[in-house]
């Protein structure tokens, strides 16, 4: 495919503008920590809602959720929906019990609140490389999402388009830090939501309406209008061990734990937790029912990922095709910037911080070249293709999911101790590569029979609850008047 | 990063009991009640095990329903609108904090809170 200049033109005009909100945002962001990597805890609900959205928007669901739908089936979207309910809900219970850690005690990073309430030295450490670790792959979703677009909507070649991307990512994140993802999330999120809909519209217009586009679907294959539709994947374990990891995974990675962290007051809080489902089902809603409908219009694509874009290009010109992209890059983008950002933060935190001297604007810089190793690590991940949008953005959400066990107890259990908290981040982490080292490398993994027809975080978690029921009556037990201080908090609180 | 402090030996008494370290918080929301609480933890279980729309005999459904969206969707959909209908429970439900300080942006008020490296009391805005 020759370069579509057309398309390249959009696009282009808006990563200028996207770039642009970075450099506004710039001129009001001092290079303090504080404001920079919090913008001063000053967020509102809009601004807050859609940073939360746009950045759990991401490479997922623009386009990975078509690439699903479109090859297994519309059972995706009662997969992923159940996400609506157990996240806000999570939200509104252990992140409310978060959000008054980080006002009492001045938390800015996961590292600090296990720190803290462990009185621990190194375990906030820990946490900040398990974090940074899992974000990789995340990372990594948006690059390959954004090289797939740029291949099959301009004619750029993938690795190109990927690396804009990445380049793009890295100088608004730098020059504007927490403020300027705040305000480009914003306006990403608006963006993402009009073009979804947007295309949903226009195609059903170009397919001959609404019933035209799904009857052309069921006559290709009707199992994809079911469950488990054209594949055994969606049974009822496969439901129930996604019920645990969608509901629990979220608040635990890092660009969401610490956007709960920032000083709005209560009532944001509160309202965010009601929109917050409103606010799902406007962005997934739509890319579920392109996919389901491309299984009706286009039967040969190299990769499940490519059918938004190939739906695009079979029935729009360039110019649509170009508002296509940028709508699209509003989610991957979106969701890059803020993992990367929180990456830096904790690692000049929980690293730089905790181990050197240097003064608070130097840590600034180390952090802003952690960025980049970051985004350069994705992007060499990413140019590899080692798994589709949806198989590497699982990777990630399980091994976040694997970190909210500790968390929950140091929240909920008088009794956990930082013994219990490593053991279980310990025990996660090697359960986890104990299923999957045969993914990355010839070595043998644990049976799949030892799941019992569940992922693999179910049995990993029933081991993971054991072990920290457990190791807290072997070992120390926590200082009293530190456990005192948070539940004296949580005093009332659900 | 904080220091290291002497932990609390459960047998003696050095400022916290060791009753005060045992137990699940009891004023959870995940831990089960009979109250408003307990409540909407029941309903939130509910609202879980709809989530399985084979129990109706949806999940193997082909038809379509207003003559386009798949049965399946449409019922997911439907309980969606249930969730946000959950979250407004939520927040009429929500309770406030004791220490009325902590809802002023960007305040940290703990004595401990200089404890956590590079964040000594945050100034609000």
């Amino acid at each position: 495919m020759a370069v579509e200049t057309t398309t390249l033109g959009v696009v282009v005009i808006y990563l200028l503008a996207i770039l642009g909100i970075g450099e506004y945002a710039r001129r009001r962001t001092s290079f303090d920590p504080e404001d920079y990597f919090m913008a001063s805890r000053s967020f509102g609900t809009v601004v807050l809602l859609f940073a939360l959205l746009a950045t759990n928007m991401s490479a997922f669901v623009m386009v990975g959720i078509p690439g699903i739908t479109y090859s297994l089936g519309i059972g995706a979207y009662g997969w992923g929906s159940v996400f609506f309910l157990t996240f806000p809900v999570v939200f509104a219970t252990v992140g409310y019990r978060l959000w008054l850690t980080g006002k009492k005690f001045g938390h800015v990073t996961p590292g600090d609140l296990f720190d803290h309430r462990f009185d621990s030295d190194h375990l906030g450490t820990f946490i900040m490389l398990l974090m940074t670790f899992w974000t990789v792959p995340y990372v990594v979703a948006g690059a390959q999402g954004a090289g797939n677009l740029f291949q099959g909507l301009a004619g750029v070649p993938y690795w190109a388009g990927a690396l804009i991307v990445v380049v793009v990512v890295f100088v608004y994140v730098n020059i504007g830090g927490m403020r300027g993802t705040a305000w480009t999330n914003t306006f990403q999120g608006a963006v993402m939501i009009v073009f979804i809909w947007t295309l949903l519209v226009a195609l059903a217009n170009d397919f001959g309406g609404f019933a035209a586009a799904s009857s052309a679907t069921l006559e290709a294959n009707s199992d994809l209008a079911s469950r488990p539709g054209a594949a055994p994947v969606y049974g009822w374990k496969f439901y129930f061990s996604w019920i645990i990891v969608f509901g629990i995974n979220t608040l635990v990675n890092p660009h969401m734990f610490q956007r709960v962290l920032p000083g709005f007051n209560i009532e944001t809080l509160k309202r965010v937790a009601v929109l917050y489902p409103i606010g799902l089902m406007l962005v997934w809603i739509p890319p579920s029912i392109i996919g389901f409908w491309g299984a009706g219009q286009v039967s040969d694509i190299p990769s499940q990922d490519l059918i938004l874009p190939a739906l695009v290009n079979g029935n729009f010109g360039p110019f649509v095709g170009g508002l296509a992209m940028a709508g699209i890059l509003a989610a991957l983008m979106s969701t890059m910037d803020g993992q990367s950002l929180s990456v830096s933060n904790l690692f000049e935190h929980d690293l730089v911080d905790s181990y050197t001297d240097l003064k608070p604007q130097r840590e600034v810089w180390l952090a802003r070249i952690f960025v980049g190793l970051i985004l350069a690590a994705a992007y060499v991940m990413a140019y590899l293709r080692l798994q589709t949008i949806v198989g590497i953005s699982t990777i990630a959400f399980t091994g976040y999911a694997l970190l909210f066990l500790p968390l929950m107890i140091s929240l909920y259990w008088r009794r956990a101790n930082e013994a219990a908290a490593w053991a279980g981040l310990i025990v996660g982490f090697i359960g986890f590569w104990a299923f999957e080292i045969d993914q990355l490398t010839s070595l043998p993994a644990l049976p799949d029979a030892w799941t019992f027809g569940f992922t693999a975080i179910v049995p990993l978690m029933i081991v993971q609850i054991v072990v920290v029921a457990v190791v807290p009556y072997f070992t120390s037990q926590p200082p009293a008047e530190r456990v005192d201080e948070y539940f004296e908090l949580f005093d009332g609180i659900w | 990063m904080s220091q290291t402090t002497d932990t609390h030996d459960g047998g003696e008494d050095s400022g916290g009991t060791d009753a005060s370290l045992k137990g699940w918080d009891k004023g959870a929301f995940w831990y089960p009640t009979l109250d408003r609480r307990g409540a909407l933890l029941g309903l939130f279980f509910v609202l879980l095990i709809l989530h399985f729309d084979e129990i109706f005999g949806i999940a193997g459904s082909t038809a379509l329903v207003f003559d386009w969206l798949p049965a399946t969707m449409a019922y997911h959909i439907g309980i969606n609108v249930l969730h946000v209908a959950f979250m407004v429970l939520i927040y009429l439900n929500w309770p406030e904090p004791t220490d009325k300080d902590l809802d002023q942006p960007g305040v940290a008020t703990s004595e401990t809170s200089g404890e956590i490296s590079g964040t000594a009391t945050v100034e609000g805005e």
